[in-house]
């Protein structure tokens, strides 16, 4: 299986190697490792039309601001005022806990057109600085939107105050994850089942893996085989869903074993103190 | 303003080395590493921005600080390493951080950290706990990993092994890779500043035709141990690890010298807000129990003078990793060009 199985990695290697480049560029919406709140992102999906009416009124604002100091008048309280208005308005947390990777543009953004207007660069740069300002929102706004359309996907939350799940809460959550890319599978959403698969093997069980390795590494090798190429394959070889069901079956059966495991590693880790 | 000031003193009088050099033979003797007994208790509210790693042993630390320090109040914020570094990043040219430490998995977080956040400067009683070489001005190493090349000792003895990287394409060996890993990325990376991008480049597109893609570096380091690869390149402690459960498993740990095959990165903390119960809290990372703690149940290389290894690896004074700014490991778009040009990615 070698070969076919090289050329299925090479495949994930390529988009983890995307995910991994847009993790590190603040000018794509991308989202890292880490878990999934569920009723947060449906809670954003509810708020959608609210997050594009702040980014509207922010901008409403950017205009008089660019005029004032064209015709050179302060602009210092108009931009302090924008700056109060954008840490007050929902779509800032929103942007700051789900597309973290644009929090940053938006403020650089921010903070560039405050120091363009105090520092006394020419209109041009000002209006420059405004359109930066904007993009940055739009962008947010953008990336919060994927955030919320994922609802059920295992894509990853990028920041958050809750504790991570126990070893065994996350093999439940992959176990849910794969049988959900094999109903996608069933309803012809194969990029979709195959994204699923992917985000369960890089977002969860890589962070188990450490504790497994030492109790069951022909389990972990096992698994990794069966998350990378036999799952995906069998899809991308239009298998008859009774087969599919069946791989996932002993993958369960599988994550099972890695739960009790998991379980048991738990109660016997030594304290720190 | 003052912090930077002081930094830049700091680092004009040459007291604050950017770069891991290679370690060395003759080191001082090291002092006793503290106990978590000899340290105030924390008392206050502290923010914390803690980069996800390690399964949940990090969770596990903070909830035996808790437990310790019943009068702290600590606040967690967590997230990938990266993106918690540009939020600091973007606080900080607001004039607004919010977090009093920020504990990350990488060193090039926390060096994008270093750059834009200015965080206060390591006092001397912690920076003194830290082998030499880890010693830096606005950061805490607090744990380390080493590039290694897991071989199946069944077709290679560690002396077959060259102790250069950049020879590796002239053996006959076959190898095994995961590409998208981040470490093997930061790897190609350390290699590209040592060794430019021509060379690099070079050494990606032989390797790739004599090399296996894995998943993951365990998966690496199982191809070796069934011998489908002769050798391969991962993080140390997969294969501690897997000898720790499978003792006569055929895969040992081989280490070349002064080059990126054997890159020592290193998880570490920054203190943000100056105040005494920030830097406690760090001190708390220290202690010879947390630094035995990661050893122990997560195979990290104690940075503290005075803690064991984990078992299975060699002293890290005998090893001899790279000089390379561990703070630019962080520039990954040219090495992502780089793998993709080679069409290894």
């Amino acid at each position: 299986m070698q070969s076919t199985a090289a050329s299925t990695l090479r495949t994930f290697a390529a988009t983890a190697g995307l995910l991994a480049g847009l993790a590190l560029f603040p000018a794509a919406p991308a989202f890292g490792h880490g878990e999934v709140d569920e009723d947060m992102l449906a809670e954003f999906q509810l708020h959608l039309d609210d997050y594009r009416e702040d980014v509207e009124h922010l901008i409403e604002e950017l205009a008089p601001i660019v005029d004032a100091h064209a015709a050179g008048r302060d602009t210092g309280d108009a931009m302090a005022e924008l700056i109060e208005h954008w840490e007050d308005v929902a779509i800032h947390a929103a942007i700051e806990t789900r597309a973290t990777v644009t929090y940053p543009t938006v403020w650089q953004a921010v903070i560039g057109l405050q120091q363009a207007t105090s520092g006394g660069a020419d209109a041009a740069a000002v209006q420059a600085a405004a359109e930066r300002v904007k993009a940055a929102l739009w962008q947010g706004y953008g990336a919060v939107r994927l955030a919320a359309s994922q609802v059920g996907q295992a894509t990853a939350a990028p920041a958050s105050s809750e504790p991570p799940a126990s070893g065994p809460e996350t093999v439940a959550r992959i176990i849910e994850d794969l049988e959900a890319a094999v109903a996608a599978y069933r309803d012809d959403e194969l990029s979709r089942a195959e994204g699923l698969i992917h985000a369960a093997y890089m977002n969860r069980f890589e962070g188990l893996e450490g504790d497994l390795i030492a109790r069951d590494p022909e389990l972990v090798s096992r698994l990794e085989k069966d998350f990378n190429a036999t799952l995906p394959l069998l899809m991308q070889q239009g298998a008859p869903l009774a087969r599919v069901n069946e791989q996932l079956d002993a993958m369960r059966a599988q994550l099972e074993t890695a739960s009790r495991i998991l379980e048991d590693v738990e109660q016997s880790r030594s304290e720190v103190f | 303003m003052r912090r930077r000031a002081l930094l830049r003193a700091m680092a004009a009088a040459g007291a604050l080395p950017a770069v891991i050099p290679a370690a060395r033979a003759a080191e001082p003797a090291a002092p006793e590493p503290v106990s978590v007994d000899s340290l105030p208790t924390l008392r206050g509210e502290l923010t914390l921005y803690l980069g996800r790693g390690e399964g949940g042993l990090y969770e596990n630390i903070l909830a035996a600080i808790r437990k310790r320090n019943p009068e702290l109040t600590l606040n967690v914020r967590r997230g990938p390493s990266t993106a918690l570094a540009n939020t600091l990043a973007a606080e900080a040219r607001a004039g607004r951080v919010r977090a009093d430490v920020f504990w990350s998995i990488d060193a090039s977080s926390l060096g994008l950290v270093a750059e834009h956040a200015a965080p206060a400067p390591v006092p001397p009683a912690l920076r003194d706990q830290l082998k030499p070489g880890f010693r830096y001005a606005s950061w805490v190493p607090v744990s380390g990993r080493v590039r290694t090349l897991p071989f199946n000792t069944g077709r290679l003895a560690a002396g077959d092994v060259p102790t250069s990287v950049m020879a590796l394409p002239d053996t006959d060996f076959r190898f095994g890779w995961a590409p998208a890993y981040g470490a093997f990325q930061s790897f190609v990376t350390a290699m590209r500043l040592l060794e430019g991008e021509d060379a690099t480049g070079a050494w990606l597109e032989a390797m790739a035709r004599r090399s296996t893609e894995y998943a993951g570096e365990f998966g690496v380091v199982m191809a070796a141990s069934r011998a489908e690869v002769d050798l391969g390149f991962a993080n140390h402690y997969y294969t501690l690890r897997l000898k720790q459960g499978k003792p006569d498993v055929p895969v040992d740990l081989a280490f070349t010298r002064n080059d990126a095959g054997c890159l020592v990165n290193a998880s570490g903390a920054a203190v943000l807000s100056a105040s005494e119960l920030a830097t406690g809290f760090v001190a708390h990372l220290l202690t010879r129990e947390v630094q035995s703690y990661l050893a122990r149940e997560a195979f990290e290389i104690p940075l503290v003078a005075g803690v064991a290894p984990p078992e299975g690896l060699p002293p890290l004074a005998s090893l001899a990793p790279p000089r390379v700014d561990l703070e630019k490991l962080a520039d990954l778009r040219p090495t992502l060009a780089l793998l993709r040009r080679a069409g290894v990615l």
